[in-house]
């Protein structure tokens, strides 16, 4: 680092999934904004595209090493139990099998404070032992030959039985804790105020109270979880599906007790995360000790129905809602009571706060929301995307919907007139604001004009248009490190932690260094994800990793620029002032003098060029958050009660695109997972044993291609962004969010009732279609 | 016909029937042994080294590993290895290379119709499947076609756009 | 997956011979889109399966003189409206396209769709219950949303019958054709399915040494029309949450010779011969086809939470007639 700030650390507030939290930061150079972009904007081919066409990428479940053996897990059954008796021995004596684990083995063994192998199962699914065979039909019969004598407890499955007095205690501090954002209170649900919301509310000249249902979802990546761990000697090197390689290698450092240099997480390509894949798992812990025991490589890949039974969902949410305005539509009062059944555990597990969306979303002076995660009989959560606000917005978006109708006023009208200037929880100034016009535009584009009430509407199949909206903290921030490498022939390597989950990182990222540096996208080379070659930056979580590792990039790639110029400025003769990059050439402003940056390069001593830098910290006393409206048209079929969503449009804030082709992609995307879960997804379980009924593809329903609308429309609304210097925020989550709102409000519209659970089911929809309205 | 050795080993189920299958992968005459019970999918990427077919479900529910068996989409899966003996399989690997890409590899590409990538290798060739059939399809028999394939990064209205910017081309006379 | 031995045999005498004195230990195997399923989550545990592949007999859809012949092993995606023998037959080839996935159905037998086992979550979670040998049926006080509504009175299992096509064959007078080395019956296809209440466990009347060689399917009266509507909540990849099927001959706006049947609501198909009753040598008016299935499902005993089930089974039965008739009501 050559600036004299280098040295310098400030405090800087960062957001990840909804929660707010400080870090210390490197006060960076400043960079002026880019003035006319060639390459940054433009819509790119994927650079890793044509590996994923072909089938030559290689993901974690396609990891291959010679001596690799099958890793399997045993899983319980029983939504609690003891394990009063384990016998290992026969499995272990099956030939083929080259390490068995039970619980005593990994005693030592934590991962985020939670054992690896359990002799007390508090979920069906749960670990409890592991074994790994040179074969998979070795492994699978040696788990069938272990003996398990369970002493079943009764489990507690639902929010209310844990809540109830004389419940079992699933753990030493009781059943019900805070949840959402902050540390949790044994006893007491976490407390949000802000002016006198039951004052507010009691004074108003409109009142409505309503409850809203959310069901448990979860992610189903197409790649399931897995790993591939191998030892060499103390060292282990482990390929892990993963949002977060960083993360991965600091878990399994703590856990095994082994130096960071020791440890090497990859991952070259994975198939989905959406928050459930953000750090190791245990069956990360497992193939490592198995690797250990056995002396082989071990693959530990779930299988479909251990991706489901072995947790990684979103709590099912039951948020009790009112809301208080003026005749004239002004909201004065909001309140929220939500419960979320978060399963057995919540240490080292985030879920969100599904009362975030009541806090952030409008102007509103009095608010006050209630919190409380209710520990069960089942797997701990996960954050998935948007955690909390998806399950906020379905209930506090129809809320307003309902306000809208009892009033007689236009839903976008309304929502118009209570957006806010300032960030509503701490009254500070947005960086950046274009939610008015991601409503406008949105609303242009569905043909919100030709809009009718629900009793214009008759017959079987009847139309609706619904509007939501969204506001996610997606500024981005520290800690990201980039290092831009150029080599002898001017060819340049970007390295950077980041894992791309298909959200086209490694694409973004060449642009950046491309567009600053003034070379080629060709030459530029993206290599990420690998701990032992790639610098530091957080998982690939919380719509954060454009805004901060994007501008690590573009700073890195200015510091190769800038010694590249100095290093130019002899062989031109000119000050590097007057120097720039262009096309590959190193060129003089007013002669048109100029050198190629290759020949630059070998003529150095060191032969290459290497920038090093990393995120600076975000502006003080500005909120960085990303915004969205987004328009559902359905069609609902009276006769079945099923919806189809015949048109959507999703208009974005995200600042500024990078690629509007990879960023279209992701905007669709998420709208498809809304409407998977406006309609389709709910985990299923016994009611009796706590065990999932639905624990694979066909009976856990995600959207199918004629399930989509024919087309979704992206629009960007970003007004600029100055709060970094690429001008972006993130965009992973704000897709989703409103989706299942617009969706139940376009129901709505379309029949005149109102959808307060979601999924909107067949059997939902006829039970409301046949109640008096 | 398929050569039959039943060997009892004691060393792995897996080995206690074989069979010796001699197929057409794509383009090339492969002859391997096989466990009798081994699925196409297991042996494509357990045995022959092709990973390009994804295992997304072992069960028939996702079509990430769609390949084509005589030119028919079908989910392998569902079809024991021992069953393909004297028979064409196409594998993603058999359509095209980085260098030179299909024109179906090549629109999702340009349509930018993939994310995570890991169901698209089964998209192109249920899209493939589809095309050599019906060189003209509509967005809604596209969309009916690749339904048996699931997306959750939700590339469905890309994909639909590419695979028929791929049908465009493909109609294109030889130049 | 637990190891077996795969035999392909080339005739029906050789086929047959391998399954006689079996003892249940062999499995035939057609798209096999069922069974290796099966034997994945241990639902079945063949020694031997025995590839139908290759015996040609049973491939293919043949016209005779008083109906159609299916082939066991003929798939799903060869029972198209392009296929001209069973153009008499539209209710059958909707039913083969509303399956599963394309994929599916270019593997999927009609002779494996016939002996699929139900798709009770809890059967295929892995409990303990009639259909996989058990005594108990865990899902009656469990999650009902799939159950059966009809027929339910005295059954042990509560399961509904998957198949789609099972439900348009039961609007044409079909039988299935067993064969064993010693002999051969014709079973019509609702007797197929009928096993006694005693062999709760099993799905049909298939004894371990038999094979179904094809479906035979008499021809209709002519001028009939049929068809088929599957409810679905995702737009493939599903089972149907009902279904029904309608065959009819309209002779100047008068029904004649109504068939009705209904899928997604009992263990079999559900032949609605109190509505075919209501509507038969009537003209078919809206208000008429309302009542006739509303009187059907009169019969329906819903649990707690699949009571919807009556309202999507008195739909479908309004519109597969309707579609049958060509929509003009
Ligand atoms: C994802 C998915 C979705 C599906 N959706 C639907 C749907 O929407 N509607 C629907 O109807 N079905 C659906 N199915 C079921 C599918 O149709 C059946 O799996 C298929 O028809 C079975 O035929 P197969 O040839 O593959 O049978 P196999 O798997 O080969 O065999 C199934 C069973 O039948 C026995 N068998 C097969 N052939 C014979 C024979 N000739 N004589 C005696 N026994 C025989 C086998 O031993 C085995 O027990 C779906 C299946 C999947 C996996
Ligand atoms: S309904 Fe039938 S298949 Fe389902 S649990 Fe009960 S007995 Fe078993
Ligand atoms: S892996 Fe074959 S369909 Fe999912
Ligand atoms: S691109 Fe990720 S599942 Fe399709």
């Amino acid at each position: 680092m050559s600036d004299d700030c280098a040295e310098k650390t400030v405090e800087t507030e960062l957001e990840i999934e909804g929660r707010k939290v400080k870090v210390r930061a490197q006060v960076e150079r400043q960079l002026p904004p880019w003035g006319k972009t060639t390459l940054v904007g433009k819509s790119m081919r994927r650079v890793d595209g044509p590996d994923k066409v072909t089938g030559a990428a290689r993901y974690t479940h396609d990891v291959q090493l010679s001596g690799m053996l099958y890793g399997k897990v045993l899983r319980s059954p029983h939504a609690r139990a003891r394990v009063a008796e384990l016998g290992l021995s026969a499995a272990a004596k099956l030939p083929g099998v080259l390490a068995v684990l039970g619980p005593g083995d990994v005693r030592g063994v934590r991962l985020g404070g939670q054992k690896v192998l359990s002799a007390e199962a508090s979920y069906a699914g749960e670990e409890i032992a592991a074994l790994a065979a040179t074969d998979e039909e070795t492994a699978e019969e040696a788990l069938s030959l272990i003996r398990v004598r369970w002493e079943p407890l009764p489990p507690v499955l639902e929010p209310e039985d844990a809540m109830a007095p004389g419940a079992p205690a699933l753990q030493p501090g009781g059943n019900v804790l805070g949840g959402g954002f902050g540390p949790q209170t044994p006893g007491k649900p976490e407390v949000y105020e802000r002016g006198d919301a039951p004052a507010a509310l009691a004074a108003a000249e409109v009142e409505l109270a309503r409850v809203y249902e959310t069901p448990a979802a979860q992610h189903t990546c197409l790649e399931t979880h897995g790993a591939v761990a191998a030892w060499d000697g103390d060292g282990l090197t482990v390929w892990e599906s993963t949002q977060g390689v960083f993360f991965v290698r600091a878990a399994l450092c703590e856990a095994l007790g082994l130096p960071a240099s020791r440890v090497r997480v990859l991952c070259p390509f994975m198939g989905g995360g959406f928050g459930s894949k953000n750090s190791a798992d245990r069956h990360t812990l497992l193939a490592a000790l198995l690797a250990r025991r056995s002396g082989r490589p071990v693959r530990m890949v779930l299988s479909r129905r251990e991706d489901f039974e072995a947790g990684a969902y979103r709590p099912a949410s039951r948020q009790q809602m009112a809301i208080g305005l003026t005749r004239r539509g002004r909201i004065v009062a909001l309140t929220s009571r939500a419960v979320n059944p978060v399963g057995a555990a919540l240490e080292g597990h985030y879920f969100g706060s599904c009362v975030g969306p009541v806090h952030d979303f409008y102007a509103c002076a009095n608010v006050r929301t209630e919190n409380y995660a209710i520990l069960t009989s089942s797997p701990p959560p996960s954050a998935f995307r948007a955690p909390g606000h998806v399950q906020g917005a379905f209930a506090l978006e129809q809320l307003v919907d309902e306000a809208a109708d009892e009033l007689g006023l236009d839903p976008v009208r309304l929502r118009l007139a209570n957006l806010s200037a300032n960030d509503p929880d701490s009254g500070q100034p947005f960086a950046s604001n274009g939610l008015a016009s991601c409503l406008r535009l949105g609303a242009k584009a569905i043909g919100w004009d030709s809009r009718k009430p629900p009793r214009a509407k008759a017959g079987r199949f009847r139309s609706g248009l619904g509007v939501a909206i969204a506001t996610w903290g997606a500024g981005g921030g520290p800690p990201a490190v980039a290092q831009v490498v150029l080599h002898e022939d001017g060819s340049v390597v970007v390295l950077t932690g980041a894992c791309d989950l298909g959200t086209g990182t490694r694409t973004v990222m060449t642009q950046i260094a491309a567009e600053e540096l003034g070379v080629a996208v060709s030459t530029v080379l993206v290599a990420n994800a690998d701990t032992r070659t790639t610098p530091y930056c957080l998982p690939s979580f919380g719509s954060l990793t454009v805004a901060s590792t994007g501008p690590a990039v573009r700073l890195a790639a200015a510091e190769v620029k800038r010694q590249l110029l100095d290093a130019a400025s002899p062989i031109l003769e000119a000050p590097a002032s007057s120097l720039l990059v262009m096309r590959g050439k190193v060129r003089h402003a007013v002669t048109g003098k100029s050198v190629a940056v290759a020949s630059i390069a070998a003529s150095l001593p060191a032969r290459m060029i290497v920038g090093t830098s990393q995120r600076g910290p975000n502006p003080d006393g500005l909120v960085l958050a990303s915004f969205s409206a987004q328009f559902a048209q359905v069609e609902v079929d009276c006769r079945f009660g099923t919806v189809r969503v015949k048109r959507f449009v999703s208009a974005h804030d995200c600042g500024r695109v990078l690629n509007p082709a990879t960023w279209s992609s992701q905007i669709q995307g998420g709208v498809l997972q809304g409407i998977g879960y406006a309609l389709l997804e709910q985990r299923t379980r016994d009611p009796g044993t706590g065990r999932q009924l639905n624990a694979g593809l066909l009976d856990y329903k995600i959207p199918t291609a004629p399930d989509s609308p024919p087309e979704i429309e992206v629009i960007d609304a970003a007004p600029p962004y100055p709060a970094n210097n690429i001008g972006a925020k993130g965009s992973g989550e704000p897709p989703i969010i409103p989706v299942a709102a617009a969706i139940a409000n376009a129901v709505a519209n379309a029949t005149g009732r109102r959808l307060r659970t979601a999924p909107i089911t067949p059997a939902r929809l006829l039970a409301a279609l046949s109640a008096e309205p | 016909m398929a050569r039959r050795a039943a060997t009892r080993s004691s060393k792995s189920p897996a080995a206690r029937h074989v069979t010796q299958i001699e197929l057409e992968l794509n383009g090339r005459v492969t002859r391997a042994s096989v466990p009798d019970h081994w699925t196409l999918l297991e042996f494509l990427r357990k045995s022959a080294g092709l990973t390009g077919a994804k295992e997304g479900c072992n069960a028939g529910e996702c079509g990430a590993c769609t390949v084509l068996l005589d030119g028919v989409a079908v989910y392998a899966c569902c079809v024991l290895a021992a069953e393909t003996s004297g028979r064409r399989v196409m594998t993603i690997e058999g359509l095209g290379t980085p260098e030179r890409l299909d024109p179906l590899q090549e629109a999702f590409l340009v349509d930018d119709a993939l994310q995570c990538g890991f169901c698209i290798p089964g998209q192109i060739l249920a899209a493939k499947a589809l095309l050599d059939a019906e060189p003209s399809p509509d967005r809604e028999c596209v969309r009916r076609a690749l339904s048996g394939n699931l997306c959750r990064c939700g590339c469905y209205v890309k994909i639909a756009t590419a695979v028929l910017r791929a049908a465009a081309i493909r109609r294109e006379p030889e130049r | 997956m637990k190891p077996f031995k795969l035999l392909t045999p080339e005739s029906l005498t050789q086929a047959l011979a391998m399954f006689w004195g079996s003892e249940g230990k062999a499995a035939a195997l057609g798209g096999g889109t069922e069974l290796l399923n099966l034997v994945r989550t241990s639902l079945a545990a063949p020694g031997m399966v025995i590839d139908l592949k290759k015996l040609k007999r049973l491939r293919g859809v043949r016209s005779g003189k008083s109906g159609v012949s299916i082939g066991a092993t003929t798939q799903l995606s060869e029972l198209s409206p392009q296929c001209r023998p069973l153009q008499p037959f539209a209710a059958l080839t909707q039913a083969a396209a509303a399956v599963g996935t394309p994929q599916i159905r270019n593997r999927a037998t009609l002779g494996g769709n016939l002996c699929q086992r139900p798709r009770c979550l809890y059967l295929r979670s892995g409990f303990d219950c009639w259909k996989s040998g058990g005594k108990q049926c865990p899902a009656r006080h469990g999650e009902t949303s799939g159950l059966a509504i009809l027929g339910t009175e005295r059954a042990s299992c509560l399961a509904v019958h998957p198949s789609d096509p099972a439900v348009a064959l039961s609007v044409f007078d079909t039988r299935v054709k067993l064969v064993s080395a010693s002999g051969s019956r014709l079973v019509p296809l609702a007797q197929f399915l009928a096993p006694h209440e005693s062999d709760a466990g099993r799905d049909t009347v298939l004894r371990s040494d038999e094979l179904i060689t094809e479906v035979r399917i008499a021809f209709p009266r002519p001028g009939t029309r049929s068809a088929f509507v599957k409810v679905a909540d995702r737009a493939a990849f599903s089972f149907a949450l009902a279904s029904a099927a309608a065959a009819c001959v309209m002779d100047r706006g008068t029904l004649r010779h109504v068939r009705l049947a209904l899928g997604g609501v009992a263990a079999a198909p559900w032949r609605a011969r109190v509505a075919e009753e209501a509507l038969e040598g009537r003209k078919l008016t809206p208000a008429r086809l309302e009542s006739a299935a509303r009187v059907e499902l009169a019969a329906a005993r819903p649990f707690e939470r699949n009571s919807y089930k009556v309202d999507l089974a008195i739909g479908a039965l309004q519109e597969a007639l309707e579609r049958a008739v060509g929509g003009k009501l």
